[in-house]
């Protein structure tokens, strides 16, 4: 997969994110409880005290994530990529950590938190690849292209 | 000579590419190592937040811890929520409250354990001790064998009027659903934790049959209202016709609060 492809997926990726975490933020601020496929376990995850974290709704901090990580997919270069990984690495540990608390906290799985953190886990691949592989990267390669020769003396 | 020359120049070109390419090789091996060397540092500063949030966060995980003095978890707390309310069997309230309400639950059901520690102590605090609404709790037991131990011993606790603190009790100390943990000990540790109930009676009256009609009786009820899951409510005027409380939107202290109202405003019309 191409560094083009990697950021198309990542970008369609980040979308769903913000999505998912938009639609938790906005049902939370509405006092609504959300859509479950199966029993109540989101009712119940959105509503245990695990749903805040230093006063701040999770699905709120899983939304400013996936933006900062959807505008950090803009920009170009080493630095940007190692923002866009550090995000999403930091996303995935999160996101492991509320699953943690799903299944043995709060013993109830809410779907919409499940499919952010697999959203998130491919996201933190992604990116990893996307820093790994920056030589193979056109653009890159080009940079490395114009470096000046120098004759042995 | 041009041949001689030719071949130097070739072998001083093939040379520089040969030395160009380790360099590049060894720049790129380097360049990699930095980014492994970064990205481990990205994973390991992300494994220190979640620790520090795990540390932060724990505590509340356990279940309640007993205060000082306390034989059962939350034991204090229970007591302090039904203190100066009378009840009677499955009642908690004054009795002539002109509205009724009545939860049909599950003592294993962990969203009825949330309805309990969560949303009943500010029905109970703002309309049960001003006399108000009565609440009535109809054990339907539904969920296996451990809650029917549990359904027995709280019906027998309400044959000395402290079904409500029985079942306030449990609730906050509820365990895993069907895991075998409502054992004979279990239910004698959450009887010790409630003020006035003398469990060995208690124990003796599982088995009476007031207690099993009344688990009948609330299934029946239950199931005559169309409902499947658990917590659910009716409220309406006490002696009149009770009315499903929606909990579409979810269950928390407004779904409760809006049908009692109304149901308050109503019995005051009559």
């Amino acid at each position: 997969m191409s560094d083009r492809a990697l950021q198309r997926t990542m970008l369609v990726l980040t979308l769903i994110g913000i999505g998912i975490a938009g639609y938790l933020t906005y049902i939370h601020y509405r006092g609504f409880n959300p859509i479950c496929a199966v029993g109540h376990g989101c009712e119940r995850v959105q509503n245990s005290e695990w749903a805040k974290l230093a006063g701040v709704p999770v699905p709120l901090l899983g939304l400013i994530g996936y933006v900062g990580i959807f505008v950090s997919l803009f920009f170009r270069g080493e630095l940007a990529r190692m923002a866009t990984a550090g995000m999403t690495i930091l996303g995935f540990a999160f996101s492991m950590y509320l699953t943690y608390r799903e299944i043995f906290t709060i013993e109830a799985i809410c779907q919409w938190c499940v499919g952010s953190a697999i959203v998130m886990t491919l996201l933190a691949i992604f990116a990893t690849l996307r820093v790994l592989r920056a030589d193979d990267d056109e653009a890159y390669a080009s940079d490395l292209a114009v470096e000046p020769e120098h004759e042995p003396v | 000579m041009a041949d001689t020359g030719g071949t130097r120049r070739e072998r001083r070109a093939a040379a520089r590419a040969e030395r160009q390419a380790a360099e590049k090789a060894a720049a790129a091996k380097a360049r990699q190592r930095t980014r492994l060397f970064q990205l481990g540092g990205a994973l390991a500063l992300a494994v220190a937040v979640v620790v520090v949030i795990l540390i932060a966060t724990s505590g509340g995980d356990d279940g309640p811890t007993k205060k000082a003095g306390e034989s059962v978890a939350g034991a204090t707390d229970t007591a302090a929520l039904l203190a100066g309310i009378s009840q009677r069997g499955a009642e908690l309230g004054d009795p002539r409250a002109p509205v009724t309400m009545i939860e049909f639950g599950d003592l294993q059901c962990p969203y009825c354990k949330d309805a309990s520690d969560q949303i009943l102590p500010s029905v109970i605090e703002n309309y049960v001790r001003d006399g108000r609404v009565k609440l009535i709790f109809r054990d339907v037991a539904f969920l296996g064998d451990d809650s029917i131990r549990a359904a027995q011993m709280a019906g027998a606790a309400g044959l000395q009027n402290k079904l409500w603190d029985y079942v306030h009790l449990f609730y906050l100390n509820q365990g895993t659903e069907n895991t075998g943990y409502v054992t004979d000990d279990f239910l004698r540790e959450i009887g010790s934790g409630v003020r006035g109930l003398n469990v060995d009676r208690a124990f003796a009256e599982r088995a009476d049959p007031q207690v099993d009609r009344a688990l009948q009786d609330a299934r029946e009820e239950w199931t005559g209202y169309g409902f499947q899951g658990t917590p659910s409510f009716v409220v309406g005027p006490t002696g009149g016709t009770l009315e499903p409380v929606s909990t579409d939107n979810g269950l928390n202290y407004e779904a409760l609060k809006g049908p009692i109202d109304r149901a308050i405003a109503a019995a005051q019309e009559r």
